[in-house]
């Protein structure tokens, strides 16, 4: 197993990580500097140079690598201009001197522009989508020497092992980024973030429509947490069955002791407690909702044949009834645990009218 | 000090309340208690999972409910409403406020002052 773990960006935090993992880890990752590409997620400070050119170097001396993540899926055109691919170029150059292992782009055109310049390895960002053997071929040809697929495929056995067998580069799995399963906001909420992380003009939004929608759409239907893409602990061994064995671990902007302990857990291969702890974009929503992890042993044979036809199936839907619970009360004395049919049927200790 | 410790009763409270009253789980992501430049104060409340609907069906038992929070922290709203993300049937947040005198004007009329607020109870003047 190949893991690859987020930093959130400050050297204290790296020196922490790679003093307490480094010996669990292939390779980690950090945002690029904001001022020269944007990224998929929201950065919380500047990745300035000398950040970066430090980091790596304290990352070499654990021998490991170093990517540096610049996936934005929007550049408002700036890299297809003659000052922005210059500018970008720069950019490229530092990193090379940095001495990073490899970069993390999405966008097709960078990438071949990274590929046929420098000799870093670059690697397609899950924000390519790449959700077929003809996309990974695409990119294998115009040099990626590493694709993270589409999350949305993250239990599509077929579609991996057709991908595995397409391409010869490695194959990268984000597992636990808890997104929703073939998410409808995704292309649109990723644009916005490109444009709110990235150089100027930053669009001053009133709201995140997406990700408010999101929120309230797996209240709402709490299934859609057990239909996300999260790949369990437990599970990677089916994924290495097929070949796959790099699992990357998102959650760059999650604090340094949960990245650490969801280290501690991919590398154990073995967790109890609430799944929704473990995932990186819906990480909150453990204090609504309780997955017992354990309980769902054996889930991942039904999803390796699943056909994707959730309207028809509802395997899902049945497992989130059985095993789901809801936090009462959360942080008082009277926290209490129900089942989703029990709240059906009526909340308990009703209060006095 | 007694008020802070009982926010997190508050929040658990409504959250639990608004699910027995809904039949489905609501999250009450946030309760703050709030202050603004303009010299309001007040309760926000953030939701996740609660509807236009809801609010409008449910109005006057979401402020029987609202009204226990207040009168533990002494506050006594000038108005309570949802706000929904603009455009949508969503219910972002319910605000219970002490109007300032520019704001008593905006919400004293007989019209809504902004499209995306439902009211669910204003003091008569």
């Amino acid at each position: 197993m190949k893991l690859c773990a987020p930093l959130p960006g400050h050297l204290d935090a790296t020196k922490k990580i790679l003093k307490e993992e480094a010996s669990n880890l292939h390779e980690v990752f950090m945002a690029g500097s904001s001022d020269y590409i944007p990224t998929g997620r929201q950065a919380l400070g500047e990745s300035f140079s000398e950040t970066i050119e430090e980091t790596t170097r304290l990352v070499h001396e654990d021998n490991l690598r170093m990517d540096v993540v610049m996936n934005a899926s929007c550049m408002g055109g700036r890299h297809l201009t003659d000052e922005g691919l210059h500018r970008y170029m720069s950019y490229l150059e530092i990193l090379a001197r940095a001495g990073v292992d490899a970069v993390t782009l999405a966008d097709p055109y960078l990438i071949e522009v990274a590929s046929r310049n420098f000799s870093f390895d670059v690697i397609v960002s899950c924000i390519s989508f790449v959700d077929s053997p003809e996309k990974a071929i695409f990119y294998e040809e115009l040099g990626a020497d590493g694709i993270t697929v589409d999350t949305s495929i993250n239990r599509d056995f077929h579609v991996l092992e057709a991908i595995r067998d397409a391409v010869s580069c490695d194959i990268r799995v984000l597992v636990n980024e808890g997104c929703l399963y073939k998410c409808p906001f995704r292309y649109f909420d990723f644009n916005v973030v490109s444009h709110t992380s990235g150089p100027p003009p930053v669009p001053k939004i009133s709201f995140n429509y997406y990700q408010r929608k999101c929120r309230s759409l797996r209240v709402k239907k709490p299934w859609l947490l057990m239909k996300a893409n999260w790949v369990r602990p437990e599970d990677l061994k089916a994924y290495e069955e097929i070949g796959i064995d790099t699992f990357k671990i998102s959650g760059r902007n999650q604090p340094v002791n949960w990245v650490i302990e969801t280290i501690k857990t991919y590398k154990s291969r073995d967790f109890s407690g609430n799944l929704i702890d473990l995932l990186d974009y819906s990480r909150s929503m453990k204090h609504l909702f309780y997955i017992p992890n354990k309980k769902l042993d054996g889930a991942i044979d039904r999803w390796k044949s699943c056909d994707r036809n959730c309207h028809r199936c509802g395997f899902c839907k049945d497992l989130t009834a059985q095993i789901m619970k809801v936090y009462l009360e959360r942080g008082t004395d009277r926290e209490m645990l129900v089942s989703l049919t029990e709240l059906n049927e009526g909340v308990p200790d009703e209060y006095p009218e | 000090m007694n008020t802070l410790n009982n926010l997190l009763d508050h929040r658990g409270s409504i959250e639990k309340r608004l699910m027995k009253l809904t039949g489905r789980v609501i999250w009450v992501v946030q309760l703050n208690l709030s202050s603004f430049s303009c010299g309001c104060t007040g309760i926000t409340i953030f939701f996740a999972g609660l509807e236009k609907e809801d609010v409008e069906v449910f109005a006057s038992r979401i402020v029987e409910i609202l009204n226990e929070v207040t009168a533990s922290v002494r506050l006594d709203p000038d108005i309570i409403y949802a706000s929904l993300v603009p455009g949508s049937s969503e219910v972002g947040s319910i605000s219970l406020k002490r109007l300032c005198d520019e704001c008593r004007k905006d919400y004293g009329g007989d019209v809504r002052p902004w499209s995306n607020i439902s009211i669910l109870y204003k003091k008569a003047c």
